[in-house]
Protein backbone atom coordinates (compact mmCIF):
# COMPACT_ATOMS: atom_id res chain seq x y z
CA UNK A 1 0.00 0.00 0.00
CA UNK A 2 2.71 2.45 0.80
CA UNK A 3 4.33 2.32 -2.06
CA UNK A 4 1.64 3.55 -4.02
CA UNK A 5 3.16 4.69 -7.70
CA UNK A 6 4.06 8.38 -7.69
CA UNK A 7 1.68 8.86 -11.38
CA UNK A 8 -1.22 8.06 -9.07
CA UNK A 9 -0.54 10.94 -7.19
CA UNK A 10 0.02 13.33 -10.05
CA UNK A 11 -3.40 11.92 -11.44
CA UNK A 12 -5.43 12.71 -8.48
CA UNK A 13 -4.65 16.11 -9.00
CA UNK A 14 -7.67 17.65 -10.95
CA UNK A 15 -7.17 19.60 -13.86
CA UNK A 16 -9.71 22.20 -13.57
CA UNK A 17 -8.43 25.03 -11.60
CA UNK A 18 -6.49 25.36 -14.88
CA UNK A 19 -9.44 26.61 -16.60
CA UNK A 20 -10.03 29.10 -13.62
CA UNK A 21 -6.80 30.93 -15.84
CA UNK A 22 -8.33 31.06 -18.60
CA UNK A 23 -10.56 34.36 -18.82
CA UNK A 24 -7.72 36.13 -17.62
CA UNK A 25 -5.20 34.65 -19.97
CA UNK A 26 -7.60 35.30 -22.92
CA UNK A 27 -8.04 38.71 -21.40
CA UNK A 28 -4.22 39.29 -21.69
CA UNK A 29 -3.50 37.94 -25.14
CA UNK A 30 -5.93 39.99 -26.73
CA UNK A 31 -5.43 43.37 -25.35
CA UNK A 32 -1.66 42.96 -24.23
CA UNK A 33 0.16 40.18 -25.98
CA UNK A 34 -1.20 40.66 -29.35
CA UNK A 35 -0.78 44.33 -29.80
CA UNK A 36 2.76 44.26 -28.13
CA UNK A 37 3.45 41.76 -30.53
CA UNK A 38 2.22 43.75 -33.41
CA UNK A 39 4.52 46.40 -32.41
CA UNK A 40 7.46 44.18 -33.31
CA UNK A 41 6.89 44.31 -37.35
CA UNK A 42 5.49 47.50 -36.97
CA UNK A 43 9.23 48.64 -35.59
CA UNK A 44 10.66 47.12 -38.26
CA UNK A 45 8.91 49.04 -40.90
CA UNK A 46 8.91 52.51 -42.67
CA UNK A 47 6.15 55.09 -42.83
CA UNK A 48 4.22 54.70 -46.09
CA UNK A 49 3.86 58.73 -46.18
CA UNK A 50 3.12 61.79 -44.13
CA UNK A 51 -0.12 62.03 -43.52
CA UNK A 52 -1.18 58.54 -41.83
CA UNK A 53 0.13 55.90 -39.31
CA UNK A 54 -0.41 53.11 -42.16
CA UNK A 55 3.32 51.60 -42.77
CA UNK A 56 5.10 49.28 -44.50
CA UNK A 57 7.50 46.39 -44.19
CA UNK A 58 10.72 46.60 -44.77
CA UNK A 59 12.56 44.61 -41.63
CA UNK A 60 14.45 47.86 -41.09
CA UNK A 61 16.40 47.91 -38.36
CA UNK A 62 17.47 51.30 -38.42
CA UNK A 63 14.84 52.01 -36.70
CA UNK A 64 16.50 50.69 -33.23
CA UNK A 65 19.71 52.52 -34.12
CA UNK A 66 18.46 55.78 -34.68
CA UNK A 67 15.53 55.86 -32.08
CA UNK A 68 18.71 54.84 -29.55
CA UNK A 69 20.73 57.75 -31.25
CA UNK A 70 18.36 60.45 -30.95
CA UNK A 71 16.58 59.78 -27.92
CA UNK A 72 18.98 58.68 -25.46
CA UNK A 73 19.60 61.77 -23.97
CA UNK A 74 15.60 61.87 -23.04
CA UNK A 75 15.17 58.37 -21.61
CA UNK A 76 18.35 59.25 -19.40
CA UNK A 77 16.37 62.40 -18.22
CA UNK A 78 13.48 60.63 -17.75
CA UNK A 79 15.38 57.77 -15.28
CA UNK A 80 16.39 60.71 -13.84
CA UNK A 81 13.32 62.66 -13.47
CA UNK A 82 11.50 59.65 -12.60
CA UNK A 83 14.32 58.25 -10.37
CA UNK A 84 14.33 61.49 -8.18
CA UNK A 85 10.59 61.14 -7.51
CA UNK A 86 10.52 57.98 -6.80
CA UNK A 87 13.24 59.00 -4.21
CA UNK A 88 11.48 61.47 -2.43
CA UNK A 89 7.72 59.46 -2.40
CA UNK A 90 9.98 56.63 -0.83
CA UNK A 91 11.27 59.42 1.77
CA UNK A 92 7.66 60.27 2.86
CA UNK A 93 6.13 56.74 2.16
CA UNK A 94 8.50 55.01 4.64
CA UNK A 95 8.27 57.14 7.56
CA UNK A 96 4.21 57.15 6.88
CA UNK A 97 4.26 52.75 6.16
CA UNK A 98 6.08 52.49 9.95
CA UNK A 99 3.74 54.77 11.37
CA UNK A 100 0.95 52.76 10.09
CA UNK A 101 2.15 49.32 10.79
CA UNK A 102 3.46 50.35 14.04
CA UNK A 103 1.59 52.56 15.44
CA UNK A 104 -1.63 52.48 13.42
CA UNK A 105 -3.35 50.29 15.93
CA UNK A 106 -7.42 49.78 15.48
CA UNK A 107 -7.32 53.13 13.09
CA UNK A 108 -4.91 51.22 10.38
CA UNK A 109 -7.53 50.48 7.99
CA UNK A 110 -8.73 53.94 7.92
CA UNK A 111 -5.17 55.05 7.61
CA UNK A 112 -4.47 53.24 4.34
CA UNK A 113 -7.87 53.53 2.75
CA UNK A 114 -6.82 57.46 3.26
CA UNK A 115 -3.70 56.75 1.29
CA UNK A 116 -5.82 54.83 -1.53
CA UNK A 117 -8.29 57.43 -1.72
CA UNK A 118 -6.53 59.77 -4.72
CA UNK A 119 -7.64 56.55 -6.85
CA UNK A 120 -10.70 57.48 -6.49
CA UNK A 121 -10.59 60.76 -8.77
CA UNK A 122 -8.72 60.26 -12.25
CA UNK A 123 -4.92 60.53 -12.78
CA UNK A 124 -5.24 63.10 -15.00
CA UNK A 125 -7.84 65.25 -13.27
CA UNK A 126 -5.65 65.16 -10.19
CA UNK A 127 -2.33 66.18 -12.27
CA UNK A 128 -4.46 69.12 -13.56
CA UNK A 129 -5.18 70.22 -10.01
CA UNK A 130 -1.41 70.31 -9.22
CA UNK A 131 -1.05 73.14 -11.67
CA UNK A 132 -3.85 75.20 -10.01
CA UNK A 133 -1.25 74.32 -6.50
CA UNK A 134 1.75 74.98 -8.50
CA UNK A 135 1.27 77.67 -10.37
CA UNK A 136 2.65 81.44 -9.87
CA UNK A 137 0.16 83.14 -7.81
CA UNK A 138 -0.50 79.74 -6.50
CA UNK A 139 -0.51 78.58 -2.65
CA UNK A 140 2.62 76.58 -3.08
CA UNK A 141 4.78 79.39 -4.32
CA UNK A 142 3.01 82.36 -1.83
CA UNK A 143 4.04 80.11 1.13
CA UNK A 144 7.65 80.14 -0.39
CA UNK A 145 7.76 83.65 -0.69
CA UNK A 146 6.04 84.68 2.37
CA UNK A 147 8.78 81.82 4.19
CA UNK A 148 11.15 84.23 2.43
CA UNK A 149 12.69 80.90 0.91
CA UNK A 150 12.12 81.53 -2.91
CA UNK A 151 15.93 83.18 -2.87
CA UNK A 152 17.54 79.55 -1.78
CA UNK A 153 15.13 77.33 -3.86
CA UNK A 154 16.35 79.58 -6.70
CA UNK A 155 19.79 78.61 -6.13
CA UNK A 156 19.28 75.44 -5.93
CA UNK A 157 17.56 74.75 -8.85
CA UNK A 158 14.32 74.08 -7.55
CA UNK A 159 12.62 77.31 -8.96
CA UNK A 160 13.42 78.72 -12.33
CA UNK A 161 13.13 82.34 -12.30
CA UNK A 162 10.42 82.40 -9.35
CA UNK A 163 8.61 79.95 -11.22
CA UNK A 164 7.54 76.37 -10.58
CA UNK A 165 5.10 75.48 -13.00
CA UNK A 166 6.28 73.98 -16.16
CA UNK A 167 9.92 73.38 -14.36
CA UNK A 168 11.18 69.81 -14.16
CA UNK A 169 10.80 70.79 -10.28
CA UNK A 170 7.29 70.33 -10.99
CA UNK A 171 7.06 66.85 -12.92
CA UNK A 172 9.36 65.24 -10.23
CA UNK A 173 6.67 66.98 -7.67
CA UNK A 174 3.78 65.62 -9.52
CA UNK A 175 4.61 62.12 -10.07
CA UNK A 176 6.05 61.71 -6.63
CA UNK A 177 2.58 62.64 -5.79
CA UNK A 178 1.40 60.20 -8.05
CA UNK A 179 3.55 57.29 -6.95
CA UNK A 180 2.99 58.04 -3.05
CA UNK A 181 0.79 55.05 -2.52
CA UNK A 182 2.26 52.72 -5.05
CA UNK A 183 4.99 52.69 -2.33
CA UNK A 184 3.07 52.78 0.91
CA UNK A 185 1.17 49.81 0.47
CA UNK A 186 4.06 47.53 -0.17
CA UNK A 187 5.88 48.97 2.50
CA UNK A 188 3.42 48.66 4.80
CA UNK A 189 2.54 44.59 3.80
CA UNK A 190 6.35 44.08 3.95
CA UNK A 191 6.58 45.97 7.42
CA UNK A 192 3.26 43.95 8.50
CA UNK A 193 5.07 40.68 8.47
CA UNK A 194 7.33 41.88 10.89
CA UNK A 195 6.40 40.16 14.10
CA UNK A 196 6.44 42.54 17.30
CA UNK A 197 8.56 39.52 19.06
CA UNK A 198 11.31 40.05 16.84
CA UNK A 199 11.46 43.47 17.94
CA UNK A 200 11.52 42.72 21.98
CA UNK A 201 14.48 39.95 20.67
CA UNK A 202 16.48 42.70 19.56
CA UNK A 203 15.56 44.75 22.57
CA UNK A 204 16.27 41.84 24.72
CA UNK A 205 19.55 41.51 23.01
CA UNK A 206 20.93 44.87 23.64
CA UNK A 207 19.94 46.39 20.51
CA UNK A 208 18.82 50.01 21.42
CA UNK A 209 16.30 52.07 18.52
CA UNK A 210 18.24 53.23 15.76
CA UNK A 211 20.42 49.66 15.87
CA UNK A 212 16.92 47.78 15.85
CA UNK A 213 15.65 49.58 13.23
CA UNK A 214 18.69 48.99 10.41
CA UNK A 215 19.45 45.44 11.95
CA UNK A 216 16.06 44.44 12.25
CA UNK A 217 13.17 46.03 10.20
CA UNK A 218 15.20 47.93 7.33
CA UNK A 219 16.63 44.52 6.39
CA UNK A 220 12.55 42.61 6.44
CA UNK A 221 11.28 46.43 4.63
CA UNK A 222 13.51 45.70 1.55
CA UNK A 223 11.17 43.43 -0.38
CA UNK A 224 8.26 45.76 0.13
CA UNK A 225 11.09 48.51 -0.40
CA UNK A 226 11.90 47.32 -3.46
CA UNK A 227 8.89 45.92 -4.68
CA UNK A 228 7.33 50.03 -4.21
CA UNK A 229 9.92 51.61 -6.31
CA UNK A 230 9.80 49.05 -9.20
CA UNK A 231 5.62 49.79 -8.88
CA UNK A 232 6.03 53.59 -9.07
CA UNK A 233 8.85 53.83 -10.95
CA UNK A 234 7.84 51.97 -13.84
CA UNK A 235 4.55 53.78 -14.41
CA UNK A 236 6.64 57.01 -13.90
CA UNK A 237 9.03 56.54 -16.39
CA UNK A 238 6.18 55.73 -19.14
CA UNK A 239 4.26 58.60 -17.80
CA UNK A 240 2.75 61.60 -20.03
CA UNK A 241 0.01 63.45 -17.98
CA UNK A 242 2.67 65.04 -15.48
CA UNK A 243 5.48 66.42 -17.96
CA UNK A 244 2.72 67.86 -20.36
CA UNK A 245 0.79 69.24 -18.22
CA UNK A 246 3.43 70.40 -15.59
CA UNK A 247 7.03 70.51 -17.17
CA UNK A 248 8.03 72.87 -19.75
CA UNK A 249 9.17 72.26 -23.24
CA UNK A 250 12.94 71.14 -21.83
CA UNK A 251 11.31 68.44 -20.02
CA UNK A 252 9.52 66.41 -21.79
CA UNK A 253 9.81 62.88 -20.88
CA UNK A 254 10.10 59.15 -22.96
CA UNK A 255 6.01 58.86 -22.98
CA UNK A 256 6.27 62.10 -24.09
CA UNK A 257 8.87 61.49 -27.15
CA UNK A 258 6.63 58.64 -28.00
CA UNK A 259 3.54 60.03 -28.47
CA UNK A 260 4.79 62.85 -29.97
CA UNK A 261 6.35 60.40 -32.59
CA UNK A 262 3.23 59.07 -33.85
CA UNK A 263 0.88 62.30 -33.34
CA UNK A 264 2.65 64.81 -34.62
CA UNK A 265 5.68 63.24 -36.56
CA UNK A 266 3.70 60.27 -37.78
CA UNK A 267 6.25 58.49 -37.12
CA UNK A 268 4.99 55.07 -35.97
CA UNK A 269 7.83 52.56 -36.61
CA UNK A 270 9.99 54.47 -34.77
CA UNK A 271 7.75 54.98 -32.43
CA UNK A 272 7.08 51.17 -31.50
CA UNK A 273 10.80 50.98 -31.61
CA UNK A 274 11.43 52.87 -28.82
CA UNK A 275 8.33 51.75 -27.16
CA UNK A 276 9.11 47.90 -27.23
CA UNK A 277 12.96 49.11 -25.97
CA UNK A 278 11.41 51.11 -22.66
CA UNK A 279 9.08 47.60 -22.12
CA UNK A 280 12.21 45.52 -22.53
CA UNK A 281 14.04 47.51 -19.73
CA UNK A 282 11.01 47.64 -17.68
CA UNK A 283 10.31 43.70 -18.03
CA UNK A 284 13.89 43.19 -16.90
CA UNK A 285 13.59 45.74 -13.97
CA UNK A 286 10.03 43.73 -13.12
CA UNK A 287 12.42 40.11 -13.46
CA UNK A 288 15.05 41.20 -11.77
CA UNK A 289 12.67 42.25 -8.57
CA UNK A 290 10.19 38.90 -8.67
CA UNK A 291 13.46 37.03 -9.07
CA UNK A 292 15.41 38.37 -5.81
CA UNK A 293 12.51 39.21 -3.83
CA UNK A 294 9.87 37.03 -5.06
CA UNK A 295 6.39 38.51 -6.20
CA UNK A 296 4.20 38.95 -2.65
CA UNK A 297 4.69 42.13 -2.18
CA UNK A 298 4.19 43.66 -5.92
CA UNK A 299 0.87 41.66 -5.56
CA UNK A 300 -0.14 42.13 -2.55
CA UNK A 301 -0.92 45.59 -3.34
CA UNK B 1 8.62 42.85 34.28
CA UNK B 2 12.36 40.72 34.80
CA UNK B 3 13.28 41.45 31.28
CA UNK B 4 11.84 44.70 31.54
CA UNK B 5 9.02 45.13 28.37
CA UNK B 6 6.72 45.73 31.39
CA UNK B 7 6.60 48.06 34.36
CA UNK B 8 5.30 46.71 37.77
CA UNK B 9 2.95 48.88 39.35
CA UNK B 10 4.60 48.35 42.53
CA UNK B 11 7.71 47.19 44.10
CA UNK B 12 11.32 47.16 42.99
CA UNK B 13 13.57 44.31 40.57
CA UNK B 14 16.87 44.08 42.00
CA UNK B 15 19.50 42.18 39.90
CA UNK B 16 22.72 41.38 41.33
CA UNK B 17 21.37 43.66 44.03
CA UNK B 18 21.20 47.04 41.86
CA UNK B 19 17.76 48.53 41.46
CA UNK B 20 16.46 47.78 37.73
CA UNK B 21 12.99 48.37 38.01
CA UNK B 22 13.50 51.87 35.75
CA UNK B 23 15.74 50.49 33.45
CA UNK B 24 14.89 49.40 29.46
CA UNK B 25 15.51 46.11 27.98
CA UNK B 26 18.02 46.71 26.08
CA UNK B 27 20.38 48.32 28.99
CA UNK B 28 19.87 44.89 31.29
CA UNK B 29 21.67 41.96 32.09
CA UNK B 30 19.10 39.60 31.33
CA UNK B 31 18.14 37.56 28.04
CA UNK B 32 15.42 35.78 27.42
CA UNK B 33 14.18 32.84 25.16
CA UNK B 34 11.31 33.32 23.64
CA UNK B 35 8.40 30.94 23.72
CA UNK B 36 8.10 30.86 19.95
CA UNK B 37 11.85 32.06 19.79
CA UNK B 38 11.56 34.97 18.05
CA UNK B 39 14.33 34.47 15.88
CA UNK B 40 15.16 36.96 13.37
CA UNK B 41 14.04 34.94 10.10
CA UNK B 42 16.29 37.49 7.53
CA UNK B 43 19.72 35.93 9.70
CA UNK B 44 21.73 32.71 9.49
CA UNK B 45 21.53 30.73 13.21
CA UNK B 46 25.50 32.47 13.18
CA UNK B 47 24.04 35.75 12.65
CA UNK B 48 21.17 35.46 15.37
CA UNK B 49 23.43 34.29 17.90
CA UNK B 50 26.03 37.35 17.08
CA UNK B 51 23.05 39.65 17.50
CA UNK B 52 23.90 40.56 21.21
CA UNK B 53 27.75 40.26 21.29
CA UNK B 54 27.43 42.85 17.98
CA UNK B 55 24.79 45.04 19.92
CA UNK B 56 27.68 45.48 22.96
CA UNK B 57 30.46 46.20 20.37
CA UNK B 58 32.21 43.62 21.21
CA UNK B 59 35.44 43.88 18.53
CA UNK B 60 34.61 41.02 15.73
CA UNK B 61 37.27 38.18 16.67
CA UNK B 62 35.46 38.42 20.25
CA UNK B 63 32.16 38.03 18.73
CA UNK B 64 33.59 34.78 16.26
CA UNK B 65 35.28 33.50 19.61
CA UNK B 66 32.54 33.56 21.59
CA UNK B 67 29.40 32.66 19.01
CA UNK B 68 31.96 29.53 17.95
CA UNK B 69 31.77 28.44 21.48
CA UNK B 70 28.52 28.50 22.80
CA UNK B 71 27.31 27.09 19.16
CA UNK B 72 29.78 24.26 19.59
CA UNK B 73 27.90 23.71 23.67
CA UNK B 74 24.50 23.82 22.19
CA UNK B 75 25.64 21.19 19.37
CA UNK B 76 24.71 23.90 16.46
CA UNK B 77 28.03 24.47 15.15
CA UNK B 78 27.19 22.30 11.64
CA UNK B 79 23.97 24.38 11.34
CA UNK B 80 25.43 27.81 11.57
CA UNK B 81 24.84 29.29 8.36
CA UNK B 82 21.12 28.01 7.70
CA UNK B 83 18.18 30.40 8.47
CA UNK B 84 15.60 29.55 11.32
CA UNK B 85 13.53 28.52 8.66
CA UNK B 86 15.72 25.72 8.09
CA UNK B 87 15.97 24.34 11.32
CA UNK B 88 13.29 21.57 13.41
CA UNK B 89 11.54 22.81 16.20
CA UNK B 90 14.40 21.64 18.64
CA UNK B 91 16.91 23.24 15.98
CA UNK B 92 15.28 26.42 16.54
CA UNK B 93 15.14 25.83 20.63
CA UNK B 94 18.79 25.40 20.99
CA UNK B 95 19.81 28.31 18.87
CA UNK B 96 17.23 30.22 20.67
CA UNK B 97 18.93 29.68 23.89
CA UNK B 98 22.78 30.36 22.20
CA UNK B 99 21.74 33.62 21.40
CA UNK B 100 20.55 34.84 24.64
CA UNK B 101 23.54 32.44 26.65
CA UNK B 102 26.17 34.00 24.64
CA UNK B 103 25.94 37.51 26.48
CA UNK B 104 26.50 35.40 29.67
CA UNK B 105 23.55 37.33 31.37
CA UNK B 106 23.37 37.47 35.03
CA UNK B 107 19.65 35.45 34.39
CA UNK B 108 18.16 33.85 32.03
CA UNK B 109 14.25 33.99 31.36
CA UNK B 110 13.06 30.74 29.37
CA UNK B 111 9.09 31.78 28.47
CA UNK B 112 7.48 27.88 27.80
CA UNK B 113 10.95 26.78 26.42
CA UNK B 114 9.78 23.63 25.55
CA UNK B 115 5.91 23.97 24.95
CA UNK B 116 6.10 23.94 21.17
CA UNK B 117 7.90 21.06 20.48
CA UNK B 118 6.16 17.72 20.28
CA UNK B 119 6.59 15.05 23.27
CA UNK B 120 9.62 12.72 22.87
CA UNK B 121 11.71 15.81 21.87
CA UNK B 122 10.55 17.63 24.88
CA UNK B 123 11.89 14.81 27.63
CA UNK B 124 15.09 14.88 25.28
CA UNK B 125 16.06 18.74 25.29
CA UNK B 126 14.88 18.91 29.06
CA UNK B 127 18.13 17.17 29.77
CA UNK B 128 20.06 18.93 27.46
CA UNK B 129 18.72 22.18 28.65
CA UNK B 130 19.83 21.05 32.33
CA UNK B 131 23.27 20.05 31.12
CA UNK B 132 23.64 23.15 29.72
CA UNK B 133 22.52 24.93 32.68
CA UNK B 134 25.05 23.25 34.94
CA UNK B 135 27.99 24.22 31.94
CA UNK B 136 27.15 27.66 32.22
CA UNK B 137 26.53 28.20 35.99
CA UNK B 138 23.46 30.72 34.39
CA UNK B 139 20.98 30.35 36.30
CA UNK B 140 17.59 30.04 34.30
CA UNK B 141 14.37 30.91 34.82
CA UNK B 142 11.41 29.14 33.82
CA UNK B 143 7.98 29.88 33.11
CA UNK B 144 6.31 26.86 32.51
CA UNK B 145 2.40 25.30 32.99
CA UNK B 146 3.97 21.41 32.77
CA UNK B 147 3.85 20.72 36.06
CA UNK B 148 6.05 17.56 35.51
CA UNK B 149 8.58 19.40 33.47
CA UNK B 150 8.88 22.18 36.56
CA UNK B 151 9.33 19.09 38.68
CA UNK B 152 12.02 17.67 36.75
CA UNK B 153 13.73 20.81 35.66
CA UNK B 154 14.00 22.99 38.64
CA UNK B 155 16.20 23.48 41.79
CA UNK B 156 13.64 25.86 42.97
CA UNK B 157 10.24 25.69 42.26
CA UNK B 158 7.77 28.59 42.78
CA UNK B 159 4.37 28.19 42.08
CA UNK B 160 2.01 31.16 41.24
CA UNK B 161 -1.79 31.61 41.29
CA UNK B 162 -3.46 35.05 39.97
CA UNK B 163 -0.32 37.01 39.82
CA UNK B 164 1.55 35.85 43.65
CA UNK B 165 3.70 33.20 44.52
CA UNK B 166 2.12 30.51 47.11
CA UNK B 167 5.22 28.80 47.80
CA UNK B 168 8.79 28.68 46.33
CA UNK B 169 11.18 26.03 47.41
CA UNK B 170 12.96 22.66 45.92
CA UNK B 171 10.49 20.53 43.83
CA UNK B 172 10.66 17.29 46.34
CA UNK B 173 9.54 20.01 49.45
CA UNK B 174 6.55 21.66 46.90
CA UNK B 175 5.54 18.33 46.41
CA UNK B 176 5.74 16.42 49.43
CA UNK B 177 5.11 19.02 51.74
CA UNK B 178 2.57 21.54 49.86
CA UNK B 179 1.91 24.94 51.98
CA UNK B 180 -2.21 25.22 50.47
CA UNK B 181 -4.21 23.19 48.71
CA UNK B 182 -3.99 25.23 45.57
CA UNK B 183 -0.45 24.34 45.49
CA UNK B 184 -1.48 20.73 46.49
CA UNK B 185 -3.92 20.10 43.37
CA UNK B 186 -1.58 21.90 41.28
CA UNK B 187 1.67 20.49 40.95
CA UNK B 188 0.56 16.61 40.54
CA UNK B 189 -2.80 15.07 41.80
CA UNK B 190 -4.01 15.23 45.57
CA UNK B 191 -6.31 13.64 47.49
CA UNK B 192 -7.40 15.93 50.43
CA UNK B 193 -9.19 14.65 53.11
CA UNK B 194 -10.80 16.27 56.37
CA UNK B 195 -8.29 16.31 59.09
CA UNK B 196 -10.54 15.50 61.45
CA UNK B 197 -10.32 18.86 63.55
CA UNK B 198 -12.08 21.28 60.82
CA UNK B 199 -9.56 23.48 60.55
CA UNK B 200 -7.12 20.95 58.46
CA UNK B 201 -7.03 18.64 55.62
CA UNK B 202 -4.63 15.70 54.82
CA UNK B 203 -3.29 15.22 51.80
CA UNK B 204 -2.42 12.14 50.28
CA UNK B 205 -0.60 11.68 46.57
CA UNK B 206 -2.10 8.58 44.73
CA UNK B 207 1.09 6.70 45.19
CA UNK B 208 0.36 6.72 48.81
CA UNK B 209 -2.38 5.15 48.30
CA UNK B 210 -2.85 1.23 48.43
CA UNK B 211 -5.90 -0.88 47.44
CA UNK B 212 -7.19 -3.72 49.35
CA UNK B 213 -10.52 -6.25 49.32
CA UNK B 214 -10.56 -6.98 52.93
CA UNK B 215 -10.97 -4.49 56.03
CA UNK B 216 -8.05 -2.93 57.69
CA UNK B 217 -6.19 -5.45 59.47
CA UNK B 218 -5.00 -4.46 63.09
CA UNK B 219 -1.57 -2.52 61.93
CA UNK B 220 -2.23 0.64 63.88
CA UNK B 221 0.20 2.78 61.44
CA UNK B 222 -2.35 2.62 59.20
CA UNK B 223 -5.69 3.81 58.47
CA UNK B 224 -8.49 3.41 55.38
CA UNK B 225 -11.48 4.61 53.78
CA UNK B 226 -14.16 2.23 52.00
CA UNK B 227 -14.79 3.28 48.60
CA UNK B 228 -16.49 2.65 45.10
CA UNK B 229 -14.35 2.15 42.32
CA UNK B 230 -15.41 4.46 39.63
CA UNK B 231 -13.18 4.86 36.80
CA UNK B 232 -9.61 2.66 36.22
CA UNK B 233 -7.37 4.39 34.03
CA UNK B 234 -4.40 2.22 32.04
CA UNK B 235 -1.66 4.83 31.37
CA UNK B 236 1.46 2.37 31.11
CA UNK B 237 3.29 1.69 33.90
CA UNK B 238 0.50 2.49 36.23
CA UNK B 239 -2.90 2.24 36.68
CA UNK B 240 -5.08 5.57 37.92
CA UNK B 241 -7.92 4.09 39.73
CA UNK B 242 -10.63 6.21 40.74
CA UNK B 243 -13.33 6.25 43.61
CA UNK B 244 -15.94 7.52 45.89
CA UNK B 245 -15.20 7.30 49.46
CA UNK B 246 -18.11 6.27 51.88
CA UNK B 247 -18.58 10.02 52.22
CA UNK B 248 -18.66 10.87 48.89
CA UNK B 249 -15.49 12.58 48.38
CA UNK B 250 -13.36 11.49 45.53
CA UNK B 251 -9.76 9.50 45.66
CA UNK B 252 -7.62 9.04 43.06
CA UNK B 253 -5.35 5.80 43.76
CA UNK B 254 -1.78 4.93 41.81
CA UNK B 255 -1.03 1.25 41.24
CA UNK B 256 1.83 -0.46 39.96
CA UNK B 257 0.69 -1.82 36.71
CA UNK B 258 1.67 -5.62 38.63
CA UNK B 259 -0.07 -5.16 42.16
CA UNK B 260 -2.68 -7.74 43.22
CA UNK B 261 -5.04 -5.32 43.00
CA UNK B 262 -4.77 -3.98 39.38
CA UNK B 263 -7.21 -5.91 38.00
CA UNK B 264 -10.39 -3.94 39.65
CA UNK B 265 -12.85 -2.56 37.93
CA UNK B 266 -15.43 -0.20 38.11
CA UNK B 267 -18.42 -0.39 40.83
CA UNK B 268 -16.16 -2.59 42.82
CA UNK B 269 -16.00 -1.67 46.54
CA UNK B 270 -12.85 -1.75 48.28
CA UNK B 271 -10.53 0.05 51.10
CA UNK B 272 -8.36 2.27 50.09
CA UNK B 273 -4.87 2.44 52.72
CA UNK B 274 -2.61 4.26 54.13
CA UNK B 275 -0.12 4.63 56.12
CA UNK B 276 -1.14 7.49 58.79
CA UNK B 277 2.37 9.14 58.81
CA UNK B 278 2.88 9.71 55.35
CA UNK B 279 -0.03 12.10 55.10
CA UNK B 280 1.03 15.62 54.92
CA UNK B 281 -1.15 18.00 57.29
CA UNK B 282 -2.45 21.66 55.32
CA UNK B 283 -3.94 23.97 57.41
CA UNK B 284 -7.14 25.27 55.68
Amino acid sequence: MNASPRSSVAEARPSWPWALLAPGLLWLLLWFVAPLASLVPMSLSEPRDRFSLAVNFTGRLDNYAEVIGQYAPILLRSLQIAGSASLIALLIAYPLACWISFRGGRFKGLLLGLVVVPFFTSYLVRTIALTTLLADQGPVLSLVRALGLDGGLESIGLLSDGRLLNTAAAVVIGLAYNMLPYLVLPLVVSLESIEPQWLEAAADLHAGGFSTFYRVIWPLSLPGLSAGVVLSLIPGLGDVVNAQFLGGPNDRMIGNAISNLVLVQGQAPKAAALALLLMTLMTGAVLAQVRRHGSRELTAS
Amino acid sequence: MIAGFERPSQGTIRLEGVDVTATPPHRRNVNTVFQHYALFPHLSVWDNVAFGPRSRRLAEPEVRRQVGEILERVRLSELAARRPGQLSGGQQQRAALARALVNQPAALLLDEPLSALDPGLRSTLQEELKRIQRECGISFLIVTHDQEEALALSDRLAVMNAGRIEQIGPPRQVYDAPSSSFVARFIGRANLLAGGDGRSQLLLRPEQLRLQADPLPSDPAEQAVRARVTAVTFQGPSLLVELDAADGSPLVVRLNRWDAMASVRSGESLWVVWQTAAAHRLTV
